[in-house]
């Protein structure tokens, strides 16, 4: 039954990030030629467009699972959702895998449209057929040969999981307060509610894990003393992890999902008040 | 199969059911009848788990309100519960996946009767051919238990007697249908007993034969005795 809901949660909202996504893959399809034809003013306004957009893109994704959950479950289509025969658990699982998947989703079409930018740039301005392919990959090889690619690989999948939970984490707060504030708990001022306690939950409970943990992952690029070069950076380049950081984050968010997912579970089974 | 024991729902202090007590049998279509804010709603919304805040038990062929409960009450809101990009096909898919007891050909026999599109979007369909598209679903599911609040509110004269028609040819027999509605006179003809709620309270749960013979009047007449002001 869980798939099935998350199947039909991705179904019933790709409609809303499919038009977000298809302005990225324009901006990144069309961006480049208005770079090339110089145009300074077209230039300006792009620039700041891509910035404008850049910041756009996360806030819609964040409004828009906002706005699939209260959708999805506490309007009109609610009377469905919260009438199917799915256990509660499951409607909340539900609901946060969708918004995980969304939100991935949307930092990888930014990344590619990104690519897909640079690419096209490069490439109209016949930038690729200048490259010294050979010098290039003498270049490359001497980075690859510090090592720092594979540290940094190694760092990403070390940070990953706490990249993960905290994703989950937040939506998970997202899912309680909203429902929080469509309970019988909650009786006016909805939206400025669940604000207020989306704010102050959050930053009570970051600052309850901070006090007790510092940096997961070090990063560092060795002693100066013996960085003379570019490449001495890179082969200095090492990170380690403060396991006792890292146990604390991943436990304590672990603890938090658990709860807030509970509490959302408790308002939903006792307190849901569906207008 | 649906029992209320003592339910009792406030909204801010300010009573919408008091004391409820009820015993629900299947084989019979029931009317909850009522004027505007006596609580219809209120009670058909705890039925199916979307008022949660309240006291007192419901039990649903024996089980608390949950995903069991759920899995056997065909429930037809008074809005409009689909998203409006959806069309019948997309309705058959949800359905389909999710209610065990769906049947699909009982739906598309519906929409040939009830000249619906399959292929049009929600969007595009009059108030009266939403009413009637939601009505085709959940009267296409093989269900124990129909609850149908003001299933002819919203439609003319003429669609009504569709919609009952509808109604009649698709419960099954051996089914209970609970019937939320304040338009009495269109169809008390179709029901086998009556609640009466005023002010949150059960005033009356009889036969309709019983209340006509007693009476001596139709439910209608009796109801407008009833709630009187």
């Amino acid at each position: 039954m869980l798939i099935k809901s998350i199947k039909h949660d991705l179904l019933s909202t790709y409609r809303d990030f499919l038009s977000v996504y298809s302005a990225l893959l324009v901006i990144a399809l069309i961006g480049p030629f208005i770079v090339n034809s110089g145009v300074e003013w077209m230039i300006a306004i792009l620039f700041l467009g891509i910035f404008g957009f850049s910041v756009a893109t996360f806030v819609i994704t964040f409004l828009t699972i906002i706005r699939l959950y209260n959708r999805r479950l506490f309007s009109a289509e609610g009377y469905l959702t919260l009438t199917l025969p799915v256990k509660t658990s499951t409607t909340i699982i539900a609901k946060v895998v969708t918004g995980f998947i969304w939100s991935t989703l949307t930092v990888i079409v930014f990344g590619i449209s990104m690519l897909i930018f640079g690419l096209i740039y490069y490439w109209t301005n016949g930038a690729f057929k200048s490259v010294d392919y050979l010098a290039l990959m003498d270049i490359i090889e001497m980075i690859t040969d510090t090592g720092a690619v594979w540290t940094v690989i190694q760092s990403v999948f070390v940070g990953l999981p706490l990249t993960i939970l905290d994703s989950i984490y937040s939506l998970v707060l997202l899912v309680f307060v909203m429902t929080l504030i469509n309970t019988s708990l909650i009786k006016k001022y909805k939206v400025p509610v669940g604000i207020a306690i989306y704010m102050v939950i959050s930053g009570l409970l970051s600052s309850v894990l901070a006090i007790f943990h510092g940096a997961a992952i070090v990063f560092s690029t060795g002693d100066p003393m013996f960085i003379t070069g570019p490449f001495d950076y890179l082969t200095n380049f090492g990170y380690s992890i403060n396991w006792v950081s890292y146990m604390i984050q991943f436990i304590g968010m672990v603890v938090y999902i658990a709860g807030l997912g509970y509490a959302s579970w408790w308002l939903l089974e006792h307190k849901l008040e569906l207008e | 199969m649906i029992e209320i024991k003592n339910v009792t729902k406030t909204y801010d202090g300010k009573p919408a059911l008091i004391n409820v007590n009820l015993s629900l049998q299947t084989g019979k279509i029931i009317g909850l009848l009522g004027p505007n804010g006596s609580g219809k709603t209120t009670l058909i919304k705890i039925l199916n788990g979307l008022l949660r805040d309240y006291k007192g038990e419901v039990l649903i062929d024996g089980n608390p309100v949950n995903e069991i409960s759920k899995s056997l009450v065909s429930y037809l809101p008074d809005r409009n519960y689909l998203p409006n990009w959806t069309n019948a096909e997309g309705a058959i898919k949800i359905f389909k996946d999710l209610y065990q007891d769906f049947d699909e050909e009982k739906m598309r026999s519906l929409f040939a009767k009830l000249n619906l599109d399959p292929k049009q979007p929600l969007k595009k369909m009059s108030k009266g051919m939403k009413e009637k598209f939601q009505l085709a679903l959940v009267m296409s599911r093989n269900a124990k238990i129909y609850i149908l609040d003001e299933p002819i509110g919203g439609v003319d004269p003429a669609a009504r007697e569709l919609i009952l028609k509808t109604i009649l040819e698709n419960y099954a027999p051996e089914s209970l249908v609970l019937i939320s509605t304040h338009l009495i006179a269109d169809i008390e003809q179709i029901f086998d007993s009556v609640v009466f709620l005023k002010e949150g309270q059960v005033v009356l749960f009889e036969d309709v034969d019983t209340i006509r013979q007693t009476q001596g009047k139709s439910i209608e007449e009796y109801f407008k005795e009833v709630f009187r002001c």
